[in-house]
């Protein structure tokens, strides 16, 4: 008889917890992905085309993760987190390249306008 | 064969199956993606970068091979594609980085260059305009010098001009007055010379009309005062009394003939003078048949200019050149 009640009172638990594992998905750190997502778009992926690519792929991850995390995969979960945080952090590097190039280019052409309007020779490259 | 050989054999069959696994595309990418890197200017410019891609892709090598077909496997084989490539990129921002840096030091070394050219163009413009004014000053000296020369001998003409036409114009004056004098003394001069040669040769006429005309043998007598008209053969009216008078001694003196010779002054040709003295003479002669003397008594003969009485120079002369012979046989 004490050996039924046992197994009833962990019967109990075990349903409780089930329960309440089914209410509630695991909790995973999203902030450094969506951190790095957020300073993408700050730093202009959307319009840079190499690095709009990563910055969707960052997003998508992100949504994968959470679906992961809802279906209670939380390891699974966070290495997509890792996937978003890495593809976002390309991006930033991307966009933040193509800028440099524009400065570059720019740079360049001030000389070259320069020299041009004072009758300068072109220095050779 | 024993058991534990097959035990063996199945071990190594299946580690050998194990190790065949072919790893994951991410896998594959991070691999080629961390050689390109690597490749790349990404060792020289960000090696950190390239450093922490080697690492995660020996993590996720490790994972493979802990556990090939894992989700975690591929997320750190994709997480280590993305490394090589933000080290790939990051290389990229350095280099652009540093040509923009190059360019905007190129530009404050272009800037200067510029200033330093305008400075030298500058002091070069300074140095022409130097030149150019003391050109310019000197030109006018040497211009102001010309002038002055030349307004110098331009008085120095003019003066001596002036003078020379003060000069000519005394010496005209001067001869112009001596030509009114001596124009005044000559007309003066003729006047009264052919007032005095009208008077002689008035007086010489008055002597022939009153002078008798005898004809001896062997001489000449001259008919003074038979004269004609200009450059014609035609008797003036007061010859006619002189031939009057010759008539008369031709009529006193029938035994005689006479050679009628006509002469002239040296105005005109030879030739002219000669015809003219004697058509002249002939005249005398028809004027003497048609008053009755025989015309064989008479011989006609013209000198021309040949014989004058006197100087052709003078008026007098040339009258008593101009004239008509008797000459007595």
């Amino acid at each position: 008889m004490r050996h039924v009640t046992i197994a009833r009172l962990a019967g109990s638990v075990l349903f409780a917890a089930v329960i309440a594992g089914c209410a509630s998905s695991p909790a995973i750190n999203k902030e450094a992905s969506t951190s790095a997502i957020r300073a993408a778009e700050e730093a202009g992926a959307t319009k840079v085309p190499s690095a709009s690519l990563y910055l969707q792929l960052a997003k998508e991850e992100l949504e994968n993760a959470k679906g992961l995390a809802a279906k209670g995969d939380k390891d699974q979960a966070e290495s997509m987190l890792s996937r978003a945080e890495a593809d976002a952090e390309l991006a930033v590097a991307l966009s933040r390249g193509d800028a440099d190039k524009t400065e570059a280019a720019q740079a360049i052409e001030r000389v070259r306008q320069l020299r041009k309007d004072n009758q300068l020779p072109q220095e050779r490259k | 064969m024993k058991p534990t050989a097959y035990l063996i054999i199945i071990a190594c069959a299946g580690l050998l199956v194990g190790c065949a696994t072919a790893p994951p595309a991410e896998l594959i990418n991070a691999r080629q993606a961390y050689q390109q890197a690597s490749a790349g200017q990404a060792a020289q410019l960000v090696p950190a970068e390239l450093h922490k891609a080697q690492e995660a892709l020996a993590i996720a090598e490790q994972a493979f091979r802990d556990d090939p077909k894992s989700f975690r496997t591929r997320d750190l084989a994709y997480i280590a594609d993305r490394k090589a490539k933000m080290a790939e990129a990051l290389a990229t921002t350095v280099a652009e980085n540093a040509t923009t840096a190059k360019a905007n030091k190129d530009y404050q070394a272009t800037q200067a260059e510029i200033v330093k050219k305008t400075k030298e163009d500058l002091a070069a413009s300074e140095r022409s305009a130097a030149l150019k004014t003391e050109q310019l000053a000197t030109a006018n000296a040497e211009a102001q010098r010309v002038k002055e020369s030349t307004d110098a001998e331009a008085r120095r003409i003019k003066d001596s001009t002036d003078a020379e036409a003060r000069r000519v114009k005394q010496q005209t004056d001067a001869n112009a007055e001596a030509q009114r004098v001596k124009e005044s003394t000559d007309a003066e001069a003729r006047r009264i010379k052919d007032s005095t040669d009208a008077e002689a040769r008035r007086l010489a006429e008055q002597k022939s009309r009153d002078t008798l005309i005898v004809l001896v043998k062997g001489t000449t007598v001259v008919l003074r005062g038979v004269n004609f008209e200009f450059n014609k053969a035609t008797l003036t009216r007061d010859s006619e009394i002189i031939l009057w008078r010759a008539y008369n001694a031709m009529v006193g003196n029938p035994n005689v003939r006479v050679v009628i010779t006509g002469h002239t002054d040296n105005v005109g040709s030879q030739e002219f003078n000669q015809t003219l003295s004697l058509k002249r003479a002939q005249t005398v002669k028809n004027w003497l048949v048609q008053k009755g003397i025989a015309s064989n008594r008479m011989r006609t003969v013209g000198r021309g200019q040949n014989e004058p009485m006197s100087s052709n120079e003078t008026d007098a002369g040339r009258a008593e050149n101009r004239r008509i012979e008797f000459f007595v046989q």
